[in-house]
């Protein structure tokens, strides 16, 4: 489990409060007094009963000293899982979209970072805004072989170009969120729900190939280690070799490496795109620069000439 | 990295993936949206559960912290090194060898919740005694907050994640099919001397269950023979001691004879481990007083006959009508109680020749004669004494243990009978009735009945009779000396004067100072005297032998010598003897007795209720 400080603990149980709904009061910095609804099993109780409790909540044991009957929450201690638990029947999907807030002179100073010939051409036109779906999905990796190491893995799947972004849902920050998909300008997305879950399982894969491999060595050296404590035990006595065999099955089930994957939760999310257009230069198309401010990636189709080359260019002629 | 034993292949990491893609489209496209905050927030739920690799923390602690100060449940720093032993540098494969009372069983409880908590252990199944089924159970849910199913039918084992079961059910053939076809996480057997064997069912089945990590439990994984503990290492993982006869060859000089000690310590060491009373691990005092009596004439006299007919048909050897462990255990009950040596007495006499039946007639005809055993008279006024203290009286014998349930009804005290014939649940129901009825405060029990059970709850034990195998003394005071007890120990031992039970209580407990003994020096007593015959057997022959108490006094005087000489010359090894090293000093068993384990009051010879208190 995450080392977590006591503030950070309290923070997660209010977030979650308020997410239920449920009431709650800061007594003081030290204890908080929360009104929850607790289920009463159905094995008493069919349906379940629904019963309302006070709960007494502190967070340091110098705290649970001051308040003799709080109970302590701390990381690992039952609360903590209790709410953790009480959480998964929530945000497993989400539909929302996002509004590009920042100043033009801002989206600009990024695009000239990104692409340093484009200084030249500043200030452009105001972009047009369109919204793009991405498909955000945060895994649980599950390294296992005789012991476990978790991670969490964030990756959004850009809908149109097919593009996986890795710590996606970092990306987004403290970003405002508004619900549901927006109304206008959303580009038509070219790959089905389907197709996305195959592409991201394929990055998955390369993700576990590309790992530093000691987990799985030491794990193996290990492996045999008892495969071959195994086998001195019967190999002298000539005891039944279905035996070994079973029991060595055990071991290689044992040690084996295995990464098991548990989706978190699932978000359908539109992006914006600034979409700019560069004047008609010469016998050149005109340029379109797609900008998407969240993930600070630019795209360019039709081609862009940077004016340093379009100068030398003319020269030439 | 090259290897001639796998290929790279077998062991290329394998994603799983636990949902289907499938599942999680249908979820978008029921299109029951949550919002940010709540996403956000489960993301977060999912972070903080992360399990971020082995560390020194346990997670236990934060999980049960509030439930332990509930229940007053203090882990012992002993048995929180074992759990992050057990979990951290033996795998989860690890025999729990701790001497009795120093709380195995919370420490196999805490290893379960610590791979539960961890995510690694779900499916686990408890083999244990039928009689500690239920304990177990009751252990779990209090102090662990694990729910476990006491299997019944073959479905359960199938159905429940947790299940505990005695091994003699899990051995029927019906159950036995299933439990081998199933997959276990975590497999923990209880008592598991028992499992020497691999001959045995229990043994096999033992050894067939497939699992993923394994931890054996008992206080005695090594009495008579070495190739019992090599079956018993075996078991935990084949090959640590290598073959059988490499074993032999290596580490045996005889059955009972060790050879290259330090490597086989070492051996054992990784996947044993033993936690000794000592310096570091304190119980509160024990005080244990001898309390003297006198017998009735009647009582006297039956006593000198019943020991004549034992001791004349011992002599016959083989020529005796009555086989010679019929004739220790009359000796034996007639130091308890005249209804039990009636008991075998009329047993005797109906397989009986027509001359010899007459004999054991007479004898039984002075059994009636005892009306009262005097023993009882004490008995009253040790619970006279001790006020409203719970009390518990232990006895060999059944009908002993009648005997004094009905003297206390009579007196109007009630009292509670416990032995090795009732059923768990009638075993369950009697303990708590005990320790929460304050009617109740008295509690009979038979040796068999009192096997593993935990009444630390109550501090003052009565040895109505005393067992003549020193083990088996030390094992009843097991019962109420041992970690979660907080008081001082008060243990009575009744003596009759004039027999056997006297000069055996003046060997143990003035030559040889038994209380003050470590577990691991009894246990070379008992292994010393395992090698040619047994203790009682040896008890016997001085009784035999002898014509007269002084006699009696002299040989067992002789019998305490040798166990002194052999005890200081160390040549008869213990399990601790095998698994510590020689400079582990303060591990080791100390022959004079750390200062807070005993205190005999025994020895003046006159000890009273009144001096105790």
């Amino acid at each position: 489990m995450a080392r977590l400080t006591p503030e950070e603990v309290k923070a997660f149980l209010i977030d979650t409060l308020q997410v239920s709904g449920a009431a709650y009061r800061e007594v003081d910095n030290t204890l908080l007094l929360a009104e929850v609804t607790v289920e009463i099993p159905p094995l008493f109780f069919d349906p379940p009963r629904l019963e309302k409790q006070t709960l007494n909540l502190v967070f340091t044991p110098e705290a649970s000293a001051n308040y003799p009957g709080a109970e302590l929450v701390i990381p690992g201690s039952y609360r903590l899982n209790w709410f953790i638990d009480g959480l998964q029947e929530r945000g497993n999907y989400t539909l929302q979209h996002f509004k590009f807030t920042g100043a033009a002179a801002k989206s600009e100073k990024a695009l000239a970072a990104l692409r340093p010939e484009l200084k030249k051409a500043l200030p452009l036109s105001s972009p047009a805004e369109e919204a793009r779906p991405f498909l955000l999905v945060n895994y649980t990796l599950s390294f296992q072989t005789d012991e476990l190491q978790e991670e969490l893995v964030s990756l959004g799947l850009d809908m149109v170009s097919g593009t996986i972004t890795p710590d996606f849902f970092r990306c987004l920050g403290e970003a405002e969120a508004l619900p549901g998909a927006p109304e206008t300008g959303v580009a038509t997305p070219s790959y089905t729900l389907e197709a996305a879950f195959a592409l991201l399982h394929q990055y998955l894969e390369e993700l576990v190939q590309a790992r530093d491999p000691r987990w799985v060595n030491e794990a193996r050296v290990r492996y045999e280690e008892e495969l071959t404590c195994l086998y001195q035990y019967y190999q002298e006595d000539q005891r039944d070799f279905g035996d070994f065999h079973s029991r060595a099955l055990d071991l290689y089930d044992k040690f084996r490496p295995r990464v098991l994957v548990r989706p978190v939760n699932v978000g359908l999310l539109y992006l914006p795109v600034l979409v700019y257009q560069l004047p008609k230069e010469g016998r050149k198309e005109k340029t379109v620069l797609r900008y998407l401010p969240f993930l600070d990636k630019l795209e360019t189709s039709g081609e862009f000439e940077s004016p340093t080359i379009a100068k030398a260019r003319a020269r030439k002629q | 990295m090259g290897s001639i034993l796998t290929t790279p292949g077998e062991f290329a990491p394998q994603l799983e993936f636990f949902t289907k893609p499938e599942e999680i489209i249908k979820g978008i496209h029921r299109q029951e949206w949550d919002s940010w905050a709540a996403f956000r927030l489960r993301l977060r739920a999912a972070e903080i559960s992360l399990f971020t690799g082995f560390d020194d923390e346990l997670l236990i602690y934060p999980h049960l912290r509030e439930r332990w100060r509930q229940c007053g449940l203090i882990p012992y720093p002993h048995q929180e090194a074992t759990v992050k032993r057990v979990i951290g540098e033996l795998r989860g494969r690890a025999l729990l060898a701790d001497e009795v009372g120093l709380g195995k069983t919370i420490e196999a409880g805490m290893i379960i919740k610590e791979y539960c908590l961890r995510g690694f252990a779900k499916k686990i199944l408890i083999l244990t005694p039928a009689s500690l089924c239920r304990q177990w159970a009751a252990e779990l849910s209090q102090k662990f907050a694990l729910y476990p199913v006491l299997a019944k039918a073959d479905f359960d084992w199938g159905r429940y994640d947790l299940v505990i079961s005695s091994l003699d059910l899990a051995k029927q053939e019906k159950h036995r099919k299933v439990i081998e076809g199933l997959y276990y996480d975590l497999l923990v057997v209880d008592e598991a001397h028992k499992l020497k064997n691999p001959s045995t069912k229990n043994w096999q089945l033992v050894s067939r269950i497939r699992k993923k990590f394994f931890l054996l439990l008992t206080a005695t994984p090594l009495q008579n023979d070495l190739k019992e503990l090599f079956n018993l290492i075996s078991l935990l993982r084949p090959g640590q001691l290598g073959s059988y006869r490499s074993f032999r060859q290596h580490f045996m000089v005889d059955k009972r004879t060790a050879k290259n000690q330090e490597e086989l310590r070492s051996l054992l060491g990784r996947v044993m481990i033993r936690n000794k009373r000592g310096p570091q691990i304190k119980l509160p005092r024990r005080r244990v007083a001898t309390m003297p009596l006198s017998l009735s004439g009647e009582e006297t006299e039956f006593y000198r006959q019943v020991t004549g007919f034992v001791k004349e048909e011992y002599r016959k050897g083989e020529r005796a009508a009555v086989n010679r462990l019929t004739l220790i255990t009359l000796q034996r009950e007639i130091c308890s109680s005249s209804f039990a040596a009636a008991t075998t007495l009329f047993q005797l006499s109906q397989k009986a020749s027509v001359a010899e039946a007459e004999k054991i007639v007479t004898l039984m005809e002075l059994a009636g004669e005892v009306k009262e055993n005097t023993k009882m008279n004490l008995v009253e006024e040790i619970l006279r004494q001790t006020g409203e203290e719970k009390v518990i009286i232990f006895t060999e014998f059944l009908a002993t243990q009648r005997y004094i349930h009905a003297r206390l009804k009579r007196k109007g005290i009630l009292s509670l009978t416990f032995d090795g014939s009732m059923s768990a649940s009638k075993k369950d129901f009697t303990l708590g009735r005990f320790r929460r009825d304050p009617a109740h405060r008295v509690l009979i029990c038979t040796e068999s009945g009192g096997e593993g059970v935990n009444l630390q709850f109550c501090r003052t034990m009565i040895n109505y009779d005393l067992p003549w195998n020193p083990m088996r003394l030390e094992q009843r005071i097991g019962r109420i000396h041992r970690l979660g007890q907080t008081r001082e120990v008060y243990v009575y031992n009744l003596i009759s004067r004039g027999t056997i039970e006297e000069h055996l209580l003046n060997l143990l407990l003035e030559k040889v100072r038994l209380f003050e003994m470590v577990i691991g020096d009894l246990q070379r007593i008992v292994n010393y005297f395992a090698r040619e015959k047994s203790f009682e057997a040896r008890v016997m022959g001085a009784l035999v032998a002898a014509e007269n108490e002084r006699e009696l006094s002299r040989n067992l005087e002789r019998l305490g010598d040798e166990l002194l000489s052999r005890l200081a010359r160390k040549e008869e090894w213990g399990v601790d003897d095998l698994i510590m090293a020689p400079d582990d000093s303060d591990r080791r068993p100390q022959g004079g007795g750390p200062e807070d384990q005993a205190e005999d009051m025994g020895r003046a010879p006159a000890a009273t209720a009144d001096q105790i208190r």
